[in-house]
Order: structure tokens, then sequence, then C-alpha cells
């Protein structure tokens, strides 16, 4: 308890600091300009120093052999690159990835009312205290799940911490009912399975 | 397009392609030459011969074990631990709490309600998306006005709605 206390605590103050956000930019620097370059320079060394004279390439046409090889493999990588984000690896990394099949932790939590939009939340308190229908159970459920919402806000922004409530069964069950869906016993149960599950709890 | 856009698209795909492929396939070559050299495969087998071997036992394996990987591994759990999988991005916290909304939504929300703070509200709410959208990341939504309803209503209490109103002032 005491360790994770220090480790929140210490990632509380890292992500507080500065010198991250400082880092951030350094890094996306790098990945996204820096090494490629050395990429290219190094290349072009290889090419120079070892390809090219292996290859007996005469001494005064190294240069342009060296920029035609740099320039052909640039002409290939745009055309394997528009490929690849259009219809190749990246695109069908995104397809074939779990939760492309999947609901995210946001989508479950949405579902099971965990939480919610504030805005859809008043409007239907609101409607419901107009027509007489919000009983002491919707009232319950429906501010449960938007102190959730507001909390969810809240220590996403200020905290370390990620953990949010899960929503009561009865209150599980009451929205369903909203809804026009009666739960059984064992779907409740096993929606808290999921719920309580690594990437959904 | 401008000429720096589209500059910076082709680099994007330059770096995919080379990244995803080429770097890759040198990357697999490179293995399987030094496997079969510093091995001294070399005396058993021809190069030409252990590369295709190799390329047989091994696309196969990492066929399988890459498809395990996204749908139960390494793949999903990276998704799963990625720091805004269980919490709200600027977008969602502004969307969330109501700073701003979608103006089918706006009039939705007016109608559900019939409460002319809420139509209000949810009007507010739409402007302030399309200024968002406008200002491309210079302006953030501070709107709080549906947070104060929600207080006025009794669904968030004096503590929640204190947080409420400090995500959407302090948060960025």
């Amino acid at each position: 308890m005491r360790g994770k206390k220090l480790l929140h605590g210490l990632a509380k103050r890292a992500y507080r600091s500065k010198a991250f956000d400082l880092l951030t930019y350094i890094r996306s620097a790098h990945m996204n300009y820096v090494s490629f370059i050395l990429t290219l320079i190094n290349l072009a060394v290889i090419m120079m120093g070892i390809v090219l004279p292996a290859l007996r390439v005469p001494p005064e046409l190294r240069p342009a052999a060296a920029g035609a090889t740099l320039a052909a493999l640039l002409a290939v990588a745009v055309v394997l690159g528009w490929i690849d984000v259009n219809a190749g690896v990246t695109r069908k990394t995104v397809v074939k990835q779990a939760y492309w099949r999947r609901p995210t932790w946001q989508h479950v939590a949405m579902l099971t009312g965990r939480i919610y939009k504030l805005p859809d939340l008043t409007a239907l308190w609101i409607r419901l205290r107009k027509g007489g229908e919000l009983d002491s159970e919707a009232a319950e459920c429906l501010s449960e799940a938007a102190k959730n919402t507001v909390y969810w806000a809240y220590i996403g922004n200020f905290d370390i911490k990620k953990e949010i409530k899960l929503p009561s069964k009865r209150c599980l069950k009451k929205f369903f009912e909203m809804a026009g869906v009666e739960l059984s016993e064992e779907e409740v149960a096993r929606v808290y399975e999921l719920l309580k599950s690594p990437e959904y709890s | 397009m401008s000429l720096l856009k589209r500059v910076l698209r082709i680099y994007v795909y330059v770096r995919l392609g080379i990244s995803n492929y080429l770097t890759f396939m040198i990357a697999l070559f490179n293995t399987a030459s030094l496997v079969w050299y510093f091995l001294n495969l070399k005396d058993f087998i021809p190069y030409s011969h252990f590369v295709l071997l190799f390329f047989l036992l091994y696309l196969p394996l990492a066929a399988v074990l890459g498809y395990y990987d996204l749908k139960k591994l390494v793949a999903k759990t990276a998704y799963e631990v990625r720091p805004y999988w269980k919490r709200p991005n600027l977008f969602w916290t502004r969307y969330g709490l109501g700073a701003i909304v979608y103006p089918v939504e706006a009039k939705e929300l007016s109608e559900l309600s019939g409460d002319g703070r809420v139509r209000e509200c949810s009007s507010r709410a739409a402007r302030e998306f399309l200024k968002f959208f406008l200002g491309e990341g210079r302006y953030v939504p501070k709107e709080s006005c549906f947070c104060r309803i929600a207080y006025e209503e009794g669904l968030l209490d004096e503590e929640h709605y204190e947080m409420c109103l400090k995500v959407l002032r302090e948060s960025e």
C-alpha cells in the first residue's frame, strides 16, 4: 500500500513536471526527424565507403550512384507508405486489433451507466422530474452516474489514479429497465465478471 | 493543400514504407545471414537454401504468433495500458461535462428536457464546439452551464459541482 502511494506520488510529480514536457518534445523531434536524417546519412556513408568501392564503381561516379540509390529508395518508400496507410500493414494493424471488434473501456462504462454525458443525464433528469417519473431509484442512479462522470474527468485531468467506481447492480438493472430491457441475474453476473476484468475494471 | 502539408504527408508515407517494409525485410535478411554465418551453418547448407528454409519456418510461425498477439497478447495489452484507455482526453473532458455539444444533440437535449435553461445552455455549448473547431487547438471551451444546471437540479452535490467547475476552468 505504501509502495503504491509512493509510486503515485512520484508519478504525480512527474506528470506536473515541465521536464517531462520538454522530454516529450525532444523525443518527438528525435523520433520524427533526427533519427530519420541520421539513417539517411548512415546509408549515404555506407554506400560511399563500403558498397560502391566493393562494386568497383569509379570514385567520380560514387556521389551520383549514392544519390540515385537514395532517391530510388525514397520513391519506393513513398509508394509503399501510401499503400501501407490505405491498404497495408498500418491499416490492417488497426482493423485486426482486438478492440476493432470489441467495445473499449469507455464504451462499456457508458453502456453500464458507470459514466455518461452530463448534459444527457441532466436533460433526462429534468424530463423525468417534470413527468413525475423520477422515483428515488432513478434519481439515485442518475446522480451516481453524473458524479462518477465528473470524478472521472477530475482525476483524469488532475490525478494519476484511474479507478472509477463500478455501477451498483441495482443501477445497472435500472438503466436497462429504463431502456425496456430486463436483465436476468445471469446477465448481471456476467456483466460484473467482465467489469472486474483487467481491461474493463 | 499547402506545400508544407503535402511534403509532410509524403514524408510520413516514406517513413511508413521504410519502417514497415524495407527495414523490416532487411532486418530479417540480416538475422538469417548472421545465424548462417556465426553458427557455422555455412559448412552444411548453402546460403540460398538456408534463407529459403529460414523464411519457410519463420513466416508461418510469426503469422500465428502475430494473430494471437493482436487478439490476446501484447498488442491487446498495450492498447489497454495506453494512458487514455481509462482517462478522458481533452475532447471527452469537454464533451462529457457539456462544455461542447453537437448541434443535433443540442436540439435533442432541449426537446427531451423541455427546459429553457437546457435549451440556452445547449445552444451555447454548440456554439462553443464550433469555436473549438475553428480555434484549431488554440481555443479550449470552458462553458460550465451544464454543471450548474445539474447542481441546481440536485443531480450533483456541491463537492462534484466544484470539481466540475475546476476541470472546465483549469484543465488544458
